[in-house]
């Protein structure tokens, strides 16, 4: 009877080790947070805006001999070659300056300036003739030093001047030429 | 009595490890950022980055390459012991929904997540996402998976760099 009682004692006892063996996991509810991360820069993006016209000013020509006229990105007063000289009576006078835009953008960033090789000035009278405008060249307020590249100050803003080269050839007509200068900036 | 004192030194002798060990432990583990790279946005925009790195993006302007990459997590269940029993686990991911971000005139929103877990390639937030690690005969066993995800971007004024959470929460379910 001892006996019987010493076995079932061990019955059970190896019961329950056996329980306690084989389920270790499951007795506990086990779980975890995190926190994973993700990124991105956003970049603002770059804008320009015309300010102010490249303006040749007035300008007389002979009957027989064309000239040209340049306008500096920079300070510095007109050229002109050939024919061409300045003629301050008229609706425009003779003042000349660059071409003026504002350059918005990322803080601290770099860009480059694109403009066309040449454009046409177009007659505002109506008429077909046109004057090619060449050699456009571009002056950073922030990277004066730099042609066609740009620099955007800590608040991101630059400004760009644009300067160019009208040549009137021999027997224009008098009139006004107006032309599109198309600026294109992006981040380098 | 003497007898059964004996018995139960014995039983507590063949008992395995498990009982003395280190309790059980379930964790996940952020291994990479989910990247969505540089870029501009004229006024809103979106990207969405697969869990295999691919990249969709809408109203948005590349400003560079090769700085796009899904995250990257590591669910790794240690049992506690040197046990060699084989263990099938069963576990449950959730990913939460992230915060809105409104940062200095932008508005970013983390939404649609994919994952290249089974069964799981899109993955709305608060989903149960179940992970099986079956055949687990080592001490640490672990899976990993990556997760992509859908940025919506609004600009109103200027940019900036973004940093977006992504809650990951997962829960032992079962080990068999």
């Amino acid at each position: 009877m001892a006996d019987t009682i010493h076995r079932n004692a061990l019955f059970v006892l190896v019961g329950i080790a056996a329980l306690i063996a084989s389920t270790p996991a499951l007795s506990q509810n086990q779980g975890s947070t995190t926190f994973g991360a993700s990124r991105a820069e956003i970049i603002s993006p770059i804008s320009v805006t015309a300010l102010d016209d490249l303006t040749f000013g007035g300008i007389a020509v002979t009957s027989n001999q064309g000239g040209s006229v340049k306008v500096l990105p920079g300070a510095g007063p007109a050229e002109y070659s050939g024919a061409a000289a300045p003629a301050c009576t008229g609706t425009g006078g003779c003042t000349t300056n660059p071409a003026l835009f504002h350059v918005r953008g990322e803080r601290n960033r770099s860009y480059v300036i694109a403009v066309p090789a040449v454009i046409y000035a177009q007659a505002t009278n109506g008429t077909n003739r046109e004057l090619p405008v060449s050699d456009l060249t571009s002056k950073s307020l922030n990277l004066p030093g730099a042609s066609f590249r740009g620099f955007l100050n800590g608040a991101g803003q630059d400004e760009v001047r644009i300067g160019g080269t009208l040549a009137i050839p021999a027997g224009t007509p008098p009139g006004s030429y107006r032309a599109e200068i198309s600026l294109v900036v992006s981040y380098d | 009595m003497h007898r059964i004192a004996a018995m139960m030194a014995v039983i507590t002798l063949l008992l395995p490890a498990p009982t003395l060990a280190a309790p059980a432990e379930l964790r996940i583990i952020p291994e990479a950022e989910l990247r969505f790279g540089k870029f501009a946005v004229i006024d809103r925009g979106s990207r969405i980055i697969g869990p295999n790195g691919s990249v969709q993006s809408s109203g948005v302007f590349s400003i560079s390459n090769g700085d796009t990459s899904p995250a990257r997590f590591t669910v790794s269940y240690d049992r506690g012991n040197n046990g060699k029993r084989q263990l099938n686990l069963r576990i449950q991911l959730v990913l939460a929904a992230a915060p809105v971000i409104n940062q200095g005139g932008l508005v970013a929103q983390l939404s649609g997540y994919q994952t290249d877990l089974p069964g799981a390639a899109t993955v709305q937030p608060g989903q149960i996402v179940e992970i099986l690690i079956p055949n687990c005969t080592q001490r640490v066993c672990q899976t990993t998976f990556n997760v992509g995800a859908r940025l919506d971007i609004e600009s109103n004024a200027g940019g900036g760099r973004l940093e977006i959470p992504i809650p990951a929460d997962v829960v032992l379910i079962s080990v068999k």
